[in-house]
């Protein structure tokens, strides 16, 4: 199996609300190769954050494998998963969740807690991605100071500064406007190209990229290929 | 960029909530501190009054009438050593140097009481002999200079000088100033007293050395004392006092002492227990509220945790992080406190209550906001291993 490939067989999720048993996830089958651009579209509420969470290792799957890095992520410590994510995995949250106490420049830094790189670098290059999103002037606002635009560039940010080879998005344009939304888009391509790595974006809008490889729709637990 | 980093980073960030926390821990170590105080010094006042309660005793040897009346004075008239109403035995002086060695004891004092005839066929009169220079436990036991009404009291090392009880002198027309012909010698009378009743009370008092003179001996012995006036150290010593005593005199040594000494003991141990409850009281309350205050700064920042834990940051870094801001914002609690008491202690009431503070009472003051945030940490770490990051994420 190539190294950067994801796959998930046979997955499913359900949570239990009020004694009554809910399936979010049935059976989902999905193949990412590197360089892949995935999008999974699906209304709200129909188990696209749940999916992505569980293929960041975030949450644990009740039925079904993830395959990534040559892993069964079912296999491995949280301990091994948390070392899987710094590594190699880029996560936009669907409303941010930026440290409401730290800096934007502090909260993209905040992933390399336990990188080798110096200090000093990592701050150099948290830098230059915000510059590269236009964030120069804001280095040093605080979430709240700064608008929902540049707080989802923060986030970006935050999501591409351990040069994951997985990337997974969650809405990420969901709160901006068409032209922000397609250069936000074009910096995740950028990053797919250079790195080599994957996209997986789930969104309930439409979808502001000019390419993407696959395309599946979330719907009552079941991914239907659109592409 | 390790823990200690953000934890110090989200103190200065967060200004509002550190300085609420650190508020709480002083505000704890204030109270406990205040309250130790208050307590130590309710202990020391009652006890500084409880203290002395009863801790005092007249000892004497009894013996039986012939020895003690007749047979060793020349003066057939007169009817020798008394101690309430029984003839006793002469004691040694050294035994009352011994006395005062003891560890229980915090003064023992030489007493002679001696019944004279100064007239044949008149009533007797009952003549003390103290020594002067070691008031103490004579002002305890017999007569103190507060019982004075008319003149002054015998001062250290002053001879021929008397002071005579209030009634006695009426019924015998004695006043202040006059002079008062014993055997072969003139005293004159300094002062007038009303003294309670005592078990060694006499009609008049002078200093030992004159009374021991005054007595004619068949046969000589020096310094002739029958009593011993003992103070002991307090109400606790007390018990053991009597011991020696008893073991230094003989196995038939008397005590004419007061009972009120046991109650005083009892008092002192329940002022104690007190003390040290509301000490304990103390403790806990900065205990609990060392523990409530950090894990509800925890629950506020759940949310923190659950994203951080999501973009890859391990349970212990967080757990570290969480600690180290306990114990910071417990340090900066504390020092805060003890600024407090320390300017406190320059005012009114709490005027110079630092320095009466036992070193136990602040270290432990100082230092269970420290294993209050330690506990506090433990219980924290033991919330955030089980915290999952995506049912924190689903909450928000």
């Amino acid at each position: 199996m190539q190294k950067n490939r994801l796959e998930c067989k046979h997955l499913g999720k359900s949570f239990s609300c009020r004694g009554e048993k809910i399936e979010v996830l049935k059976d989902i089958q999905l193949e990412v190769e590197p360089q892949q651009i995935v999008i999974i579209s699906g209304r709200s509420g129909e188990g696209k954050s749940s999916l992505l969470w569980l293929l960041a290792g975030i949450d644990s799957p009740d039925a079904g494998d993830i395959l990534f890095e040559g892993q069964n992520l079912n296999t491995l410590s949280p301990a091994k998963k948390t070392k899987l994510r710094q590594k190699n995995i880029g996560l936009v949250f669907q409303n941010f969740n930026l440290i409401p106490s730290w800096t934007a420049l502090e909260n993209v830094v905040s992933v390399l807690i336990d990188s080798p790189v110096k200090p000093k670098d990592r701050y150099l290059k948290a830098k230059e991605l915000l510059n590269h999103m236009n964030m120069a002037k804001q280095l040093n606002n605080f979430p709240s100071e700064l608008s929902i635009g540049q707080q989802q560039r923060v986030a970006l940010a935050r999501a591409l500064i351990n040069d994951p080879i997985l990337i997974l998005a969650d809405e990420p344009t969901g709160n901006v406007d068409d032209e922000t939304a397609t250069y936000l888009i074009d910096i995740l391509h950028d990053h797919v190209d250079r790195k080599k790595a994957s996209l997986i974006i789930a969104t309930h809008g439409s979808y502001h990229g000019t390419r993407h490889d696959k395309y599946f729709t979330l719907k009552d637990g079941i991914l239907f290929n659109k592409s | 960029m390790g823990s200690l980093f953000y934890a110090w980073k989200e103190i200065k960030r967060r200004k509002l909530r550190s300085w609420g926390i650190i508020l709480s821990y002083g505000s704890a170590v204030l109270i406990a501190l205040l309250l130790s105080i208050s307590s130590l010094s309710l202990t020391k006042e009652a006890e500084s009054t409880l203290w002395d309660i009863g801790a005092h005793t007249v000892a004497y040897v009894p013996s039986d009438a012939m020895q003690g009346c007749c047979s060793l004075v020349v003066n057939p008239d007169d009817e020798g050593f008394f101690m309430n109403n029984s003839p006793t035995q002469l004691i040694p002086y050294s035994l009352v140097e011994e006395l005062r060695a003891s560890s229980n004891i915090a003064d023992a004092s030489a007493y002679l009481l001696y019944r004279v005839r100064p007239i044949p066929g008149r009533p007797t009169w009952l003549i003390g002999g103290f020594e002067t220079d070691r008031p103490k436990a004579f002002s305890a036991t017999m007569a103190a200079p507060s019982q004075i009404i008319q003149g002054r009291f015998l001062s250290p090392g002053e001879k021929g000088k008397v002071m005579v009880e209030d009634d006695f002198a009426r019924i015998h027309k004695i006043e202040l100033g006059s002079k008062l012909a014993l055997s072969d010698k003139t005293f004159e009378v300094i002062g007038l007293l009303q003294a309670p009743l005592r078990p060694g009370k006499a009609n008049l008092y002078m200093s030992i050395h004159d009374l021991q003179n005054l007595v004619k001996m068949i046969d000589p012995i020096e310094n002739p004392i029958n009593a011993v006036l003992i103070e002991s150290k307090g109400a606790l010593y007390h018990k053991a006092a009597h011991k020696d005593t008893q073991d230094i005199l003989s196995k038939l040594a008397v005590f004419s002492s007061y009972g009120c000494y046991a109650a005083g003991m009892e008092a002192i141990g329940i002022t104690r227990k007190t003390s040290s409850m509301l000490f304990i009281l103390a403790l806990l309350l900065i205990f609990g509220f060392s523990v409530k205050t950090q894990s509800s700064s925890l629950i506020e920042r759940k949310r923190d945790f659950g994203i951080l834990l999501a973009l890859a940051w391990t349970k212990g870094q967080i757990s570290k992080q969480a600690f180290l801001e306990s114990m910071i914002l417990g340090f900066f609690g504390s020092l805060l406190a003890g600024i407090v008491i320390i300017i406190l202690s320059f005012f009114g009431p709490f005027q110079g209550m630092w320095q009466t503070l036992p070193q136990t009472t602040v270290i432990l003051s100082f230092g269970l906001p420290y294993i209050g945030s330690g506990m506090a940490g433990i219980a924290n770490l033991v919330s955030i291993l089980r915290l999952q990051s995506a049912d924190i994420l689903r909450q928000i």
